[in-house]
């Protein structure tokens, strides 16, 4: 499943219109995108807020393990959990569980084929990326118990701290790398989800600084369909 | 929907393995479990879904099914089975060996802090533009986690209204936040006609 029909898929669930069939198509997708995983928990935390708290299990989590259950059923033995209520099938043929996977998976290769035909190339930051574009600024700041400050020769972080990357752009950021390398030390992570709305916003977890020494954080990525790199530097005093 | 225990068809439904009344009883128990699992806050960190599948792959378990025999509480007897299970996985849980920038997070950032408070504050600003009518929907749906055939019922409308309510509100949810710059929701058409949205969730504020 492509990024693109998995976020259609994760609006479906947050209007709450997502069938189990579909959770279960979105699962695989869920578990290797960073970016859709983390709107889906984003949605939950929502739901969770609307009914009271994030101690309030969401629709969207509910749903979502009725999909998993739902599978895990039909897995089971016969004398476990397979006697379904008795209803009489107009087409008994259907009911059969290989027919039905033959006819979805028939179904599957056509949309595959049809959507191959009309989807617009797709746009990689893996390309070269020239400077960063007007506007952006990547910024690093030193979290501490008394909060955030902005790191900068005159303020170098300490290793008792956490290092907080945040950028501010003209335009949301649409792709993005980020990989931290320091003494002894070089972490590629990913950024989770992109805010889409501009101002200062932070990119990806904080980071421990165990070691002093000099930390390099590179971002590489898609502003306005153009690929960038660009580069912080922050000192580290024990 | 009554209790299991008060609902002999479903019970023995239950008893005998009859899977839509498996998935019947997890649409009904599935809000009080996840529910519970949150508040026992454990010590080390879990999957809050796998611990629901799992509470409720034990409880269809054939000896579970023999077990329960209708005369407690059949919520009661999941908040065991739930409570039993965290027991196990935190006695099974190892020390960590690998670091990873996510493992070593402290249990509550600065930008999560700013971010929950940030999100309380719109969700409670939505709601308060809210007739009654919406807020007890909501309530029945999100709070109480009823399914939409109940809250009809327990609203006295019908259950077509509801689900057309329920969507309209939750457009305006996620419009609403979406306008504040918390959430940002685009939809769109691509040049062979397929629908396209674009979801981009802000994580947090610094």
């Amino acid at each position: 499943m492509n990024h693109e029909r998995a976020q259609n898929l994760l609006f479906k669930a947050a209007m709450g219109k997502l069938s189990p069939r579909r959770f279960l198509a979105l699962e695989p997708h869920l578990q290797s995108c960073a970016q859709c995983r983390s709107t889906y928990d984003s949605i939950a935390r929502v739901e969770a807020q609307v009914a009271g708290g994030p101690q309030h299990f969401a629709p969207i989590q509910q749903a979502r393990v009725k999909a998993r259950l739902q599978q895990a059923l039909r897995a089971l033995p016969a004398d476990e959990a397979e006697r379904e209520a008795p209803g009489a099938s107009i087409f008994p043929i259907l009911q059969r569980r290989a027919v039905r996977m033959g006819l979805a998976m028939a179904a599957m290769l056509l949309i595959a084929i049809l959507t191959w035909r009309i989807r617009p190339p797709p746009q990689h930051i893996a390309a070269r990326g020239g400077a960063a574009p007007d506007g952006f600024t990547l910024l690093a700041y030193c979290v501490g118990p008394e909060g955030a400050q902005r790191a900068s020769p005159q303020r170098p972080c300490q290793t008792s701290e956490r290092l907080q990357l945040s950028y501010r752009a003209a335009a949301p950021l649409q792709q993005a790398q980020l990989k931290l390398q320091g003494p002894g030390d070089a972490r590629e992570v990913s950024p989770g989800s992109l805010p889409a709305s501009v101002g200062l916003r932070p990119l990806g977890a904080s980071w421990e600084l165990a070691q002093p020494g000099e930390y390099t954080a590179t971002l590489r990525a898609l502003h306005k369909g153009r690929a960038f790199i660009v580069e912080v530097k922050v000192q580290v005093r024990p | 929907m009554r209790a299991l225990e008060d609902n002999a068809d479903l019970l023995a439904r239950y008893q005998s393995g009859d899977r839509k009344a498996l998935l019947l009883v997890y649409e009904t128990y599935a809000k009080a479990v996840g529910d519970f699992l949150l508040s026992l806050k454990p010590s080390t960190e879990f999957d809050l879904e796998d611990a629901v599948q799992e509470t409720f792959m034990r409880a269809f378990g054939a000896s579970a099914r023999a077990r329960y025999d209708g005369k407690g509480s059949f919520k009661n007897f999941l908040f065991t089975i739930a409570r039993n299970l965290l027991i196990d996985a935190q006695r099974k849980r190892r020390p960590r060996s690998t670091l990873s920038p996510e493992t070593l997070e402290a249990p509550m950032r600065p930008d999560e802090h700013a971010d929950r408070a940030e999100l309380e504050r719109l969700v409670r600003g939505f709601i308060e533009t809210l007739s009654n009518t919406e807020r007890d929907v909501l309530k029945k749906r999100f709070t109480e986690g009823r399914s939409q055939a109940q809250t009809a019922v327990l609203l006295g409308m019908g259950r077509q209204r509801v689900r057309t309510l329920e969507l309209k509100l939750r457009k305006r949810l996620f419009a609403h936040l979406s306008d504040s710059g918390y959430l940002h929701l685009k939809s769109g058409r691509q040049a062979g006609g397929a629908t396209t949205v674009a979801l981009a969730i802000m994580g947090g504020l610094l």
